[in-house]
């Protein structure tokens, strides 16, 4: 770490395979990554991309098959979950249905040889931290989710943990209940200070509370970085398109890292973090709203692509219009904020221009 | 299918009517039975009079009661151990999917199968080839076999409707394998524990062919003497021992049958 | 991970109690295997061993006072099944034990076919009740199960004597003047039997309506079906695994059937199941009882297999 400091978590080529034979899956390949303490780290990806796996090895559910797993610098492969000083919110919250919320939120310390008079008062810091105070005593059966949920956020917070695991914990609640939590979520990280890993396949969840992100697809990490970073600067054609909506453009390189040709003959300036030679064949990733429409009397400057409207398709704060490009393949998506109401500029079949906003135009490898 | 009774469209003709036959064919026969029980005269089929009398003959005959404690003695042993060993068996098939996982469930299934008189000759043959004396222990022993999959599927039942993150959970919160076992899973399991238990119960007082062939003398139990009353004749113990035994079986698996509801 | 674990262990002197519990500690597979050994050894000796005892005993010779003869192999049983050996020492068919087969087979059939006319309507019915109602029902069912087979047929003479409730019954209707002959015939061992596996049929099917998906039903309507029309084509074809796994609960134990016949059928209406006792009673014929057993056995066995390649999946596909 470039400060000094040790790790929350470090995992250095980590390999889960499950079954054998022709029946081998790897739900893990080799995955490194760094989890900085007091951070909000969120695990993003579709199902079945190793992300849950790679939860259930941090907290100790399953064994690895290969590679090192270190908490605050030490080795903890091997361990039992019951020595590992992480704790984890379940998708399905887990809470013990035989016992009242008190006693759910008083097991982990219990179990830790708390004395009573101690575990009381922690159990009620908990609650208030949680704002059940007055639901102690009941069972978790008699909760709604979102109370469930608060229940199973303090009960793992009780212990104090140095990693606090999250496997998707918002995917039960509805809408509503789901935006209060993010909120929730990110003000108990805060309060506390705990990192917190946080498995979603909602990109809209990750983007909003995460400190860091890390896209994976098939048991890989894709990319690591801020969401900002993650949805303005994706690496590749999967980052890309699992976050928000992109449009793909091919592309030749015309001058290396910084402009490309389209197979319409224009040229657009792009970033390329991967540094393509002239004359490579590349992909070119254009956000929908980092795009403008022009009308046919605008004038047009170099580098405006022109088509027609061939579907538009009205959101409330925007409107969508999807486009068909002279001399590029594809449908292309533009998107435009409605500042003047729901009246749309532009019909079906209009004539436009498409400019390309500066810096817009990410290079990607496929 | 989904609460739709009240609509004309699912009022399918001959349905209703032939569920209500259906229960009247279940339930006529134990009603009578047990409406004769309380028949004052001693031809047992014309009724002349409310009475209790019966119950208090078979209440005294010492055949009986020794039967019925002979019938105990087989029940509470074989529930027992039936309970316990398909505990642990439950605990291993539940936890983890294994190779040869469905060949233990077909042996331990395979007592239901196979039709009660093939059972009842072959461990009778067993026991004489082996040389055990005929009496109260085979007749446990007997009990036993066909009790485990009685005891072993409400447990299972009850572990498959557990959330399997919750001994997961236990473990995340600092408790070890045994304090996990003992505060969430144990707790949990009770009632399909209890549940299973009180089926090879009244399972094992019900069982009367195999216990015809492995019980030796001394060691007959309360539906054995009841078939040897029957053969001799149709008399109003009969009817008063019979219902009793009805009434005990409805009652124990009622509160099987609420036990196993709890908590759910 | 295997060469540290050696070298950890130390040449120290362990009782076999600590390194057993090591053992468990360590291994998955021996917890596994411990857990399950007891349920297993029990069936395995007392059950699947004395089966395979029995069919040993088929091929004995029979002892002359009752028994065997152990260690003397003879196929007798089997050709007793078919012939019998007349004055002169030929064998000639005998049809007796034949008939027993036939007889059981046939009211086995005739009561599996009774189980289901009577079965489905009630399946059906509960299948279309409110939550609440339908466990109140399958407890209804199930009641009858969990009691006393014998006392339950014993009932049934009550009802079917000369004197008992059918004939008072239909003779204060006038619908008969004389009683008639209910009790020790064919038709009182169908009604038993079907009386006693009743249950059998209406679960399975049950479970099967239970989880169809209405709007199946609905789409068949929306789709010019009338109810017989939907019944036949949509119903009856997604309830056929429940229907198939009814049928063999209710015909496997009603051709093993004993007590039933014991009480219900007449000298004249012997099923496999009083063959198979009797030899062990009276006859004196353990080596044909264990042969009659055996082949009942394996009738169920089959019908077993069949049913579930037929209707269950392989492991693995679903």
């Amino acid at each position: 770490m470039r400060d000094g400091t040790v790790a929350a978590i470090e995992v250095r080529d980590l390999t889960k395979v499950f079954g054998g034979g022709s029946q081998e899956v790897r739900a893990l390949d080799g995955v490194s990554l760094t989890i900085a303490r007091n951070e909000f780290f969120t695990l993003l990806g579709p199902s079945g991309c190793g992300k849950t796996t790679l939860l259930r090895l941090i907290a100790g559910f399953e064994q690895p098959s290969g590679g090192q797993l270190l908490l605050d610098g030490e080795d903890i492969a091997g361990r039992p979950p019951f020595k590992r000083l992480v704790n984890t919110v379940f998708q399905s919250y887990a809470l013990f249905p035989h016992m009242t919320v008190a006693q759910n939120v008083a097991f982990g310390l219990e179990m830790q040889g708390w004395d009573g008079a101690r575990i009381g008062r922690r159990v009620a810091e908990m609650l208030e931290l949680v704002k059940m105070e007055s639901l102690g005593d009941r069972r978790p059966g008699q909760l709604s989710g979102g109370q469930q949920q608060r229940v199973a956020l303090a009960r793992a917070l009780a212990n104090a943990p140095r990693v606090l695991l999250l496997d998707e914990p918002l995917s039960a609640l509805d809408f509503k209940l789901r935006k209060d939590m993010q909120v929730e979520l990110k003000r108990l990280q805060r309060e506390t200070g705990i990192t917190f890993v946080f498995v979603t396949h909602d990109q809209e969840e990750a983007l909003t509370m995460s400190d860091r992100v890390a896209v994976m697809s098939q048991g890989a990490v894709q990319q690591v970085g801020s969401p900002d970073e993650i949805y303005e600067r994706p690496v590749n054609r999967f980052v890309a398109d699992f976050i928000g909506e992109t449009n793909f453009l091919p592309a030749e390189v015309e001058a290396a890292g910084t402009r490309y040709r389209v197979p319409s003959g224009e040229t657009l300036s792009g970033h390329d973090p991967h540094g393509h030679a002239q004359g490579a064949q590349v992909t070119l990733a254009l956000r929908p709203e980092r795009i403008d429409l022009l009308a046919q009397a605008d004038e047009p400057v170099s580098g405006d692509l022109a088509g027609r409207v061939a579907q538009v398709v009205y959101f409330g704060t925007d409107t969508l219009y999807f486009l068909e490009l002279d001399g590029i393949p594809g449908r292309f998506q533009v998107r435009v904020q409605n500042r003047n109401g729901a009246q749309a500029e532009f019909a079906a079949g209009a004539k436009v221009g498409v400019r390309v906003a500066a810096d817009a135009v990410q290079v990607l490898v496929d | 299918m989904e609460r739709r009774n009240r609509n004309p469209l699912w009022r399918f003709p001959g349905v209703a009517p032939g569920a209500a036959f259906f229960f009247a064919y279940l339930y006529l026969p134990i009603f009578v039975l047990i409406a004769f029980s309380f028949n004052e005269n001693r031809q047992a089929t014309i009724w002349t009079g409310f009475s209790l009398d019966w119950y208090g003959v078979v209440l005294r005959n010492d055949d009986i009661l020794s039967a019925a404690g002979n019938s105990l003695i087989v029940a509470t042993t074989a529930t027992l151990i039936a309970t316990s060993v398909a505990l642990l068996a439950a605990l291993a098939m539940a936890r983890r999917r294994f190779r040869g996982q469905d060949g233990v469930s077909a042996v331990i299934a395979f007592p239901l199968i196979i039709p009660e008189i093939v059972t009842a000759v072959a461990t009778l043959l067993f026991f004489v080839a082996v040389g055990i004396q005929l009496g109260l222990t085979t007749v446990i022993i007997a009990h036993t076999v066909f009790c485990i999959p009685f005891a072993y599927l409400p447990i299972r039942a009850r572990f498959d409707g557990m959330d399997a993150a919750l001994p997961e959970a236990a473990a995340d919160l600092y408790a070890n394998e045994v304090q996990a076992f003992r505060r969430i899973t144990l707790p949990l399991l009770w009632p399909g524990i209890l549940s299973g238990a009180m089926l090879s119960f009244i399972i094992s007082l019900d069982t009367f062919t195999i216990t015809y062939f492995v019980a030796g003398p001394g060691a007959t139990t309360l539906p054995v003497y009841i078939f040897g009353m029957i053969r001799i004749g149709i008399t109003p113990e009969v009817n008063a021992i019979s219902a009793l035994m009805l009434v005990i079986s409805i009652v124990f698996v009622t509160l099987s049958y609420l036990i196993g509801r709890v908590r759910r | 991970m295997a060469p540290s674990r050696q070298a950890r262990s130390t040449p120290s002197p362990i009782s076999p109690f600590t390194s057993l519990a090591n053992l468990l500690r360590r291994s998955q597979r021996a917890r596994l295997i411990l857990l399950i050994a007891p349920a297993l050894l029990i069936i395995g000796v007392f059950m699947l061993l004395p089966l395979g005892l029995m069919a040993y005993v088929s091929i004995l010779e029979r002892g002359i006072n009752g028994g065997v003869q152990w260690g003397v192999h003879t196929v007798d049983a089997y050709v007793a099944f078919l012939f019998e050996e007349d004055l002169l020492g030929n064998l000639a068919i005998n049809p007796d034990y034949l008939q027993i087969f036939g007889r059981s087979f046939l009211l086995s059939f005739v009561t599996t076919a009774a189980c289901l006319a009577i079965g489905f309507p009630a399946a059906f019915y509960m299948a279309l009740q409110p939550e609440k109602y339908r466990n109140l029902l399958i407890f209804l069912v199930t009641i009858p199960f969990w009691t006393n087979l014998l006392i339950r047929n014993y009932a049934w003479i009550l009802l079917l004597r000369s004197n008992g409730l059918v004939n008072e019954s239909l003779m204060g209707l006038g619908l008969i003047d004389a009683p008639i002959t209910l009790l020790y015939t064919n038709f009182a061992i169908t009604l038993g039997l079907v009386y006693s596996f009743l249950p059998f049929m209406v679960l399975p099917i049950y479970a099967s309506l239970e989880k169809l998906d209405l709007r199946l039903v609905e789409a068949a309507f929306d789709l010019g079906a009338n109810k017989r029309r939907a019944f036949q084509r949509v119903i009856v074809p997604l309830a056929l695994p429940g229907i198939a796994a009814g049928c063999i609960l209710v015909f496997v134990p009603s051709l093993g059937a004993f007590i039933t016949p014991e009480l219900l059928g007449g000298s004249r209406s012997m099923m496999i199941g009083n063959l198979i006792q009797s030899q062990f009673g009276a006859a004196r014929n353990w080596p044909l009882g264990a042969a009659l057993a055996f082949a009942l056995l394996a009738i169920v066995l089959l019908a077993m297999m069949v049913y579930l390649m037929r209707f269950r999946r392989p492991p693995g596909t679903g």
